[in-house]
């Protein structure tokens, strides 16, 4: 994993309009300890991240869209390999910042991924 | 239960509101850290409070002010989105104590804004309102 690696994040169909996802996508919220889970895109392809989600471990996610780990290191919520539920899983790390540099944070991920487009559908969008 | 992203392409505010009531607890499972999937993540939405969010929108919101994208809360709140030029705003409201946090960030110049609302006071819609006629001037 380096600063240009893709780390993939899962989006709930909830948290889609048109092809925009929410800032919450990118958003612990307190219960989540501060922490988000997404997949280093070094080791797995967004569609086979997707489908492992969705099939092997049965949530809902209508794509997948993706921060660098430089971009995460920018917004001050640095990525690290967690292997341990699974060996492509990372977590983004919010717990450095205050509530309202968390939201900054949010906001500023999620413009990236917006703008960087889907990785991986969105699936069942017109 | 997910919604059906298809559905709900249209910004009309009634319908994205609308289509938030379909919504059952859980529906936000896997987006938590995954130390923590399985155990139930995403609260609905009450359908009396979605009535009472539309209400307000029809009511005090204006037709000449760019349509917000409508997102269910973990908690079970709605949080309005807008993308106006380079400005992100927010608006996260509670759907039962009516209690709203907006939170607005300048993506050129990192400045960020924050402010909480009671969304039955007028004030606080002619606030948020005038807040997005000045943002949206930053956009042309």
């Amino acid at each position: 994993m380096n600063g240009d690696t893709l780390l993939l994040r899962q989006v709930s169909p909830s948290w889609v309009r048109g092809n925009r996802a929410t800032s919450q996508a990118f958003a612990p919220t307190p219960k989540d300890a501060g922490q988000l889970s997404a997949y280093d895109g070094d080791r797995i392809t967004a569609e086979t991240s997707w489908r492992h989600f969705t099939s092997a471990l049965g949530y809902a996610s209508v794509g997948v869209l993706a921060v660098t780990v430089d971009e995460c290191d920018a917004s001050g919520a640095p990525a690290r390999p967690d292997p341990y539920v699974f060996p492509e899983h990372v977590l983004i790390d919010f717990n450095g910042l205050t509530r309202a540099q968390r939201k900054d944070a949010a906001k500023t991920l999620a413009r990236h991924a917006n703008d960087r487009g889907w990785q991986f559908g969105p699936v069942g969008t017109r | 239960m997910a919604l059906s992203t298809s559905a709900i392409d249209s910004l009309d505010i009634g319908r994205q509101l609308s289509a938030l009531r379909s919504l059952k607890d859980g529906w936000a499972e896997g987006m938590q850290p995954a130390d923590r999937w399985g155990k139930g993540y995403g609260k609905a939405p009450s359908p009396q409070g979605l009535d009472w969010l539309a209400a307000q929108f029809a009511a005090c919101y204006s037709r000449d002010l760019p349509k917000p994208y409508l997102y269910p809360t973990p908690d079970g709140g709605v949080q309005a989105e807008w993308s106006l030029g380079p400005n992100e705003a927010s608006l996260e409201v509670d759907l039962a104590s009516h209690r709203a946090e907006w939170h607005c960030l300048n993506m050129n110049t990192r400045q960020s804004t924050e402010r909480v609302l009671d969304l039955d006071d007028a004030t606080a819609w002619a606030w948020v309102k005038q807040e997005l006629r000045r943002l949206g001037s930053m956009e042309e």
